[in-house]
């Protein structure tokens, strides 16, 4: 019990200061192994434990959002399985995989939280309070943005790593896979609200045309956005030329 | 350039100063939805405080415009920070900036400026810093940790403050421009050409909702999914979008889409159609 409080405090702890620096510096396994090690009195074995977490989960970093894994619980916990547990430290590595994907699910079912806050965050905004906005940033960050990840932690510990991949193991696989389905569709949400601010009709070509690049000849970031920046220099400049002349024409009218 | 650079006043250096601070907090309360409006909005707030001072109503609206799906690299958006609060204060002198064109010059930029930092953080100096510290830690030595801080923690905090001030002054001296020229008309329009472009692009790498259902045809069956990429890819994940995006404008609540989304995730893995 003492150690599950401890282990679930550190893992908020760190979460909350890597989070002060937007960083994703102090969650990686190779920072966060020492960390755990040190509050669980084996440095050791947490430096070493880290590095070989890190060796694994260096491929799996959260780019655009969607991580395969959650690297940070599964460090959290292994490490504490590790040390408390006696298991060895290759039955830890191992034991990183469900925990690091089964963690991962945590995001998308507290995700209702998550729309229900945002509304807060609109009301204060649509009353022009930034004072109040700022604060809730502070609030929410601090208290929600991992409050569910820290009782995991917490549960997590106190109940051991058996009792964790059996209970998993019990739930019918179609919630699991239900779960990263529902995972796939939330980005619609975001660009949803951002289409709702700036989509107009007579524009929906260029929309098209940026789809069709991504989806069918599967150009990247960078290379859309050169090719959108040229499409909107080429109108820019024609709209441009158009207003020159307009002006130049009204100018020989009057004279 | 370095003439502007001399420009700015001790206000502006300050606002700059208290932008790069908030900044840091960038990815706080990120999450699926709107990834880091919150963060970028909180982080523009000492701008909107100077600008908007004492105008409930105008501080309302920056508020509104900027609390709104972003999804950008926490260390190199400082840019897109920079920029925008050009774009602001511009808005504030009452040049003619719409609202529209700030959202699309960040929905353009965001992707880009994240392309960018991913590759130079995530993927380089991560992976640099890692492989060197992997190397100390399995010997056992704090030493590793260490070096992965410096090298890919330290470079990420360090880049913002320039950034910020780079696209802050690039904004302002671009813009100044255009508006002695009158051409802030044909920009907005080029911004949303940009917005629209980037984000028809965004529907299709952020989202992959695909289905496993096979269509029988006697003995051979063929997989629905390669049927639909043949004719349009992702062809799910735009449908997905434009049906979230009539329910927002029916004003059903995100919570409910939310919600929705994962009753309707299990269901649809229940059957086996998703």
């Amino acid at each position: 019990m003492t150690t599950a409080l401890i282990v679930a405090f550190t893992y908020w702890l760190v979460y909350w200061i890597d989070e002060s620096f937007s960083w994703q510096a102090l969650v990686r396994p190779i920072v966060a192994g020492p960390i755990f090690g040190l509050v669980l009195g084996d440095v050791k074995t947490g430096i070493i434990l880290g590095g070989m977490l890190e060796a694994i989960y260096m491929g799996v970093v959260s780019i655009g959002g969607g991580a395969p894994a959650d690297a940070y619980v599964a460090t959290a916990l292994v490490v504490t399985y590790v040390i408390q547990g006696g298991i060895s430290l290759e039955a830890g590595v191992a034991l990183s995989f469900p925990i690091g994907t089964l963690a991962r699910n945590i995001n998308t079912l507290v995700l209702p939280m998550h729309a229900y806050l945002i509304r807060w965050f609109e009301k204060f905004a649509a009353a022009g309070d930034y004072k109040s906005y700022s604060f809730l940033q502070q609030i929410y960050r601090i208290v929600f943005s991992r409050l569910f990840h820290t009782i995991v932690i917490f549960l997590g510990v106190w109940l051991g790593g058996d009792a964790v991949v059996s209970f998993f193991n019990v739930l019918p696989p179609y919630i699991l896979k239900g779960l990263t389905v529902a995972g796939a569709l939330f980005p619609a949400v975001g660009l949803g609200i951002l289409l709702t601010m700036i989509y107009k009709k007579e524009l929906t070509g260029f929309m098209i045309i940026g789809f069709v690049l991504v989806a069918y000849l599967g150009i990247g970031t960078m290379g859309i956005a050169l090719i959108a920046g040229a499409t909107a220099l080429i109108f820019y400049f024609i709209d441009a030329e158009k207003k020159a002349n307009a002006s130049s024409s009204k100018g020989e009218e009057l004279f | 350039m370095t003439q502007v650079v001399k420009g700015l006043t001790p206000q502006e250096k300050k606002t700059l100063f208290r932008i790069t601070m908030r900044s840091n907090l960038m990815n706080g309360s990120m999450q699926a939805i709107k990834r880091q409006a919150m963060g970028f909005t909180y982080a523009l707030i000492p701008a909107l405080a100077d600008l908007y001072k004492g105008d409930k109503k105008k501080m309302a609206e920056a508020l509104q415009r900027h609390d709104t799906f972003i999804n950008t690299h926490a260390s190199f958006g400082a840019f897109l920070l920079g920029l925008v609060y050009a774009l602001e204060k511009q808005k504030a002198e009452g040049k003619p900036v719409s609202s529209e064109m700030i959202t699309n010059i960040k929905a353009s930029l965001m992707g880009p400026l994240a392309g960018i930092g991913d590759s130079i953080f995530h993927i380089t100096l991560r992976v640099i810093g890692a492989g060197i510290g992997i190397n100390f830690a399995l010997e056992g030595n704090i030493v590793g940790a260490l070096i992965f801080l410096l090298i890919y923690g330290g470079t990420f905090l360090a880049i913002k403050y320039p950034l910020l001030k780079a696209g802050y002054t690039l904004g302002t001296n671009y813009l100044k421009d255009l508006f002695e020229k009158g051409l802030v008309q044909s920009l907005t329009k080029a911004a949303s050409i940009l917005g629209l472009m980037m984000v028809g692009g965004l529907v299709s790498s952020l989202m992959n909702v695909t289905t496993p259902l096979a269509i029988k045809f006697g003995e051979t069956s063929v997989a629905l999914q390669t049927m639909l990429d043949q004719i349009v890819p992702e062809a799910l994940s735009i449908i997905t979008v434009f049906v979230v995006y009539k329910l927002i404008k029916r004003k059903v609540s995100i919570t409910m889409i939310a919600f929705g989304m994962i009753v309707f995730g299990i269901a649809m893995s229940f059957l086996k159609i998703m």
